[in-house]
C-alpha cells in the first residue's frame, strides 16, 4: 500500500474507534467548536464597539481569522496528536512505532484520531463563509485555486514548526509545552491584520515564527490589501511555498534526530 | 463555622505542604506564564491600534486600559480554578476514599491544597512583573485607599474562584471526566471578568449578561479598585456584590458537596 492509502486506513480506522464512544466524540467535537468561537468572539466584541482595526472592518477580519482557521483546523486533522511523541518516548511506546511495517512517522500521526479538530476545521469553514458574505473577493479560478493552496501550505507550515520541536522530543524529552506555546502564538497572532504590530514585531512575524504567512498574506492578496505590506507584494503571492519549505526542513529534522531515539525503561 | 476556625491550624500545614510539590511542574507552568505574557503584548497591540483611530474613548485613557488589561490577566492566570482538576484527580484515582476518611473535610483539604499552590505560584508572577511592564503596561494603584482596597478584593477574587473550582470539580462525581467544561469554564471567566475587553466597552445585552455573572469579581471589579476607577460609595458597593457572591457560592457549594458525597464511585477500590 502507498504510505497516502495507509493513511487513510489507519486514520479510518481511528474514527472508528473514536465513534464507540459517541457521547465523548460530540463533546470533543463540541469543544473544538466552542474553543474557536471563544476566539473570535473577542473580535467580534472589539469591532461591533470600535468598527474598525487597522483599517480593517469585522468582515475583513473575520475573513482572515476564517481563512487561518481551516488551515489550522486541517493541520490538527492531519498532526493533531503530534505533540504525543514525548510520551511515547518517555514511556517507551515508541518502541511499538519501530518494529511495525509502517513508516514511523506516519504511525505517530495515526496514532489516535484527533476529535477535536474536527471542531476546529469545521467551525473556520463556517466563519470562511459566514466572513466571506461579508467582504467582496473576486472569485476568479486562480484566486479559488490560491486560496487551496493557502489552506494546505498553512497546514503544512503549522504542522512542520510542531513537527520540528516533536523532534527534539528524542534529546530532551519535554517538548510538549514548547508545542503548545507555538500553537498559542499561531493561534493568537496569526488571526490579526499584522499590520497593527511595530516593526520588529512585523518582523519577528515573517521570518522569525512566520505567522504571516498562514494566512495575513495570503489574506491581503484575496481582499486587494497587498498595498499596505511592509514587505513586497511577491512574498504574498507566494506565501503557500513557505508552507512546503518549513515542512520539507521539519522531514529532514525529523529524520536527523529519529536516529537519536534511546528507548527507555529497558 | 466555629469547626472551621478550630481547623484551621490543620488546613495551615496542609497549605504549607503545597508549595514545594507546584515546583515539580515548573517548566508548564513557566510555559503557560508566558502564553499569558504573549497575550497581554497581543492585548496592548490591538487596543491601541483601536485608540488610535477613536477619539470618542476619553472615558478609558489608553495607559489606564493597558495597566488594566496587564493586572486582569496576570490575575486571572494566578487566581485559578485549580481545585477543579485537584477534585477530578483525585475522583478518578481513587484518592477520594483516602480524602473522606481525614479528620478534617474534603472541600477544605482542597481549598488549602488551592491557597498553598497559589502561594506556591505567586512568586513567578512577581518575577513576571518587569515582563509585564514591557509587554503591556504597569502604573502604582490609584491611591493607598485603592490599593488597599485591591488587596482586600483579589483576596475575595480568590476564595469566590476557589467556591468556583471545588463546584467545578464536584461535577466529577457524576461525570467523572469534565476537561471540556473547564476549556469553556476558563473562557467565559477570562471574557466575562473583563479580561479581554472592560465590561464598560461590552454591547448593552452583553454587558446586562456579565453583570449577571459572578465572573466579575475576578477582574472588573479588583482591577477598577486598582485603578480608581471604583471609588469611595461605589466601591464599597462592588466589594459588597463580591461578598454576595462569595455567600452565594458558599452555601451552593455546601449544598452540591452534602449531595456529591453520596455519589462518590472508588476508581479501582
Amino acid at each position: 500500500m502507498s504510505t497516502l492509502s495507509l493513511y487513510f486506513a489507519l486514520m479510518t480506522a481511528g474514527l472508528k474507534g473514536e465513534l464507540q464512544y459517541r457521547l465523548n466524540f460530540v463533546i470533543w467535537v463540541a469543544m473544538g467548536v466552542i474553543y474557536q468561537i471563544t476566539g473570535f468572539v473577542f473580535i467580534w466584541v472589539l469591532l461591533s464597539r470600535f468598527q474598525q482595526l487597522a483599517g480593517w472592518s469585522l468582515g475583513e477580519v473575520a475573513f482572515l481569522y476564517g481563512l487561518r482557521l481551516v488551515g489550522h483546523g486541517l493541520q490538527l486533522l492531519v498532526f493533531g496528536y503530534i505533540h504525543m511523541l514525548e510520551i511515547y518516548v518517555r514511556e517507551g511506546r515508541f518502541d511499538r512505532f519501530l518494529v511495525r511495517p509502517v513508516p514511523v512517522l506516519l504511525h505517530v500521526v495515526v496514532s489516535r484520531f484527533p476529535v477535536g479538530a474536527i471542531g476546529d476545521f469545521a467551525s473556520g469553514v463556517v466563519l470562511f463563509l459566514v466572513a466571506n458574505g461579508l467582504v467582496a473577493v473576486d472569485w476568479s479560478p486562480p484566486a479559488l485555486v490560491f486560496a487551496a493552496l493557502t489552506v494546505v501550505g498553512a497546514a503544512l507550515l503549522e504542522a512542520g514548526l510542531k513537527l520540528i520541536v516533536a523532534s527534539l522530543s528524542f534529546r530532551f524529552l519535554s517538548t510538549r509545552s514548547l508545542i503548545f506555546v507555538v500553537d498559542d502564538v499561531f493561534n493568537n497572532f496569526g488571526n490579526y491584520p499584522l499590520k497593527i504590530f511595530g516593526g520588529v514585531a512585523q518582523f519577528v512575524l515573517t521570518f522569525g515564527i512566520p505567522v504571516a504567512f498562514i494566512a495575513y498574506f495570503p489574506a491581503t492578496v484575496l481582499l486587494g490589501r497587498t498595498g499596505e505590506l511592509a514587505v513586497s507584494p511577491l512574498l504574498a503571492y507566494l506565501a503557500p511555498l513557505a508552507g512546503a519549505f518549513v515542512f520539507g526542513l521539519a522531514l529532514l529534522t525529523w529524520r536527523h534526530e529519529l536516529p537519536r531515539y534511546q528507548s527507555a525503561g529497558h | 463555622m466555629s469547626a472551621i476556625i478550630a481547623a484551621l491550624p490543620v488546613y495551615a500545614r496542609l497549605a504549607a505542604m503545597v508549595p514545594k510539590t507546584v515546583l515539580a511542574y515548573r517548566f508548564n507552568i513557566v510555559m503557560s506564564l508566558i502564553s499569558v505574557l504573549l497575550q497581554i503584548y497581543l492585548l496592548r497591540v490591538v487596543w491601541s491600534a483601536i485608540y488610535a483611530e477613536r477619539t470618542d474613548v476619553q472615558a478609558f485613557p489608553l495607559e489606564q486600559l493597558l495597566t488594566y488589561l496587564t493586572i486582569a490577566n496576570l490575575q486571572i492566570w494566578l487566581v485559578n480554578p485549580q481545585p477543579a482538576w485537584n477534585v477530578q484527580q483525585r475522583v478518578r484515582e481513587g484518592q477520594i476514599a483516602v480524602d473522606i476518611a481525614r479528620p478534617v473535610p474534603f472541600p477544605g483539604q482542597m481549598v488549602a491544597q488551592h491557597v498553598g499552590e497559589t502561594i506556591g505560584v505567586a512568586p513567578l508572577v512577581a518575577a513576571a512583573l518587569p515582563v509585564a511592564f514591557i509587554a503591556g503596561s504597569l502604573r502604582p494603584p490609584a491611591s493607598v485607599e485603592s490599593g488597599v482596597l485591591y488587596l482586600v478584593s483579589l483576596a475575595v477574587a480568590f476564595a469566590v474562584m476557589s467556591l468556583m473550582g471545588l463546584l467545578l470539580g464536584f461535577v466529577a462525581f457524576w461525570t467523572l471526566e469534565t476537561t471540556g467544561m473547564m476549556a469553556i469554564f476558563r473562557f467565559a471567566n477570562l471574557f466575562f471578568a473583563g479580561g479581554l475587553v472592560p465590561l464598560a466597552f461590552f454591547p448593552s445585552p452583553l454587558r446586562t449578561v456579565a453583570e449577571a455573572l459572578p465572573f466579575q469579581t475576578q477582574a472588573s471589579i479588583p482591577v477598577s479598585l486598582y485603578l480608581g476607577r471604583l471609588e469611595g460609595a461605589d466601591a464599597l458597593r462592588a466589594l459588597a456584590l463580591q461578598l454576595v457572591w462569595l455567600a452565594l457560592l458558599g452555601v451552593l457549594a455546601v449544598a452540591v458537596w452534602r449531595r456529591a458525597v453520596s455519589k462518590i464511585v472508588v476508581q479501582g477500590g
